[in-house]
């Protein structure tokens, strides 16, 4: 696998979408290219910060009450 | 036996039949209950993300977890309750979305071709600091992360919600948005796009303010 092949593919390998010859493959190239290895480890945090910032909200302690209730009367 | 002193007598057997189907009914909703609760909070998130308001975001749940409830008797055990959950919640918002928005919101945005990362490594002021893709992830804070996503259009928002922030698969979230799964890569890597050009909007400006720049 070069380097642009690599690219390509990077966010469906970080996404776990790859199967597993191609995983294999970028995961070679990725071992051998540091450019391309520092490129995916970036890529990495992003998605990381992404779910970090957007996914902590939790569900206010009012909306769990009222849709207990709710749900008793239907 | 109160039954017995009416003329309407019920049957024991009716009797019998109508307290199962309560019990059973009661066993339902607490088998539903404890479905929803585990995920209410992921739910909410995304809630939030989607409609960008705090009572509109309940507002969503509830609406999505009482249309849940009411379809609870097709829903077959051993099938994936929280895609399930996801796919009304979806459902509902564009249902509200088309019903609320007069324009259909512009999906064919600029987005910029190059990664953050790219920008990044080009940025001359970044790199006389030294490593800058670690300096602008460093900086970037979660408010700033939220606005990003929360400006990009809501079909891109809905993939990067659930496969970024809830971690569905692709497979996962083709089947909660009722589209093909090419049409959930496109999103998806057009909506990291979108996002990594905002992002980088946010960095350049901190940039500047810091003054590292003429």
């Amino acid at each position: 696998m070069n380097c642009e092949e690599c690219e390509k593919l990077i966010w469906q390998y970080l996404d776990g979408e790859l199967d597993g010859v191609s995983s294999g493959d970028l995961q070679h190239h990725l071992e051998e290219c540091r450019e391309c290895f520092s490129h995916a480890e970036f890529e990495r945090q992003v998605k990381e910060l992404v779910r970090r910032s957007c996914g902590c909200e939790q569900a206010p302690p009012e909306l769990r009450e009222r849709l207990s209730r709710l749900l008793r009367m239907f | 036996m109160s039954a017995q002193d009416g003329p309407e007598t019920v049957s024991p057997a009716a009797d019998a039949t109508r307290e199962a189907s309560v019990a059973n009914r009661a066993g339902a909703r607490e088998r539903f209950e404890v479905l929803a609760g585990e995920h209410l909070n992921g739910l909410y998130a995304t809630a939030l993300r989607l409609t960008r308001n705090r009572s509109a975001a309940e507002d969503l749940v509830q609406e999505a977890m009482l249309k849940a409830w009411r379809s609870f008797q097709t829903f077959q055990e051993g099938t994936n309750f929280r895609a399930w959950a996801y796919r009304i919640l979806m459902n509902a918002h564009f249902d509200n979305y088309r019903k609320d928005s007069r324009a259909p919101e512009a999906v064919q945005e600029e987005v910029s071709d190059l990664y953050l990362y790219t920008k990044a490594r080009e940025s001359q002021d970044l790199s006389e600091a030294g490593n800058p893709e670690v300096q602008v992830l460093d900086g970037m804070m979660d408010a700033e992360v939220r606005d990003s996503l929360e400006a990009m259009p809501v079909q891109f928002r809905a993939v990067v919600l659930l496969v970024d922030v809830q971690g569905f698969s692709y497979k996962e979230a083709a089947e909660i948005l009722g589209v093909p799964e090419g049409t959930v890569m496109s999103r998806l890597f057009r909506g990291r796009h979108f996002l990594q050009s905002r992002l980088w909007e946010f960095a350049r400006d901190r940039h500047f303010v810091r003054g590292d720049r003429p």
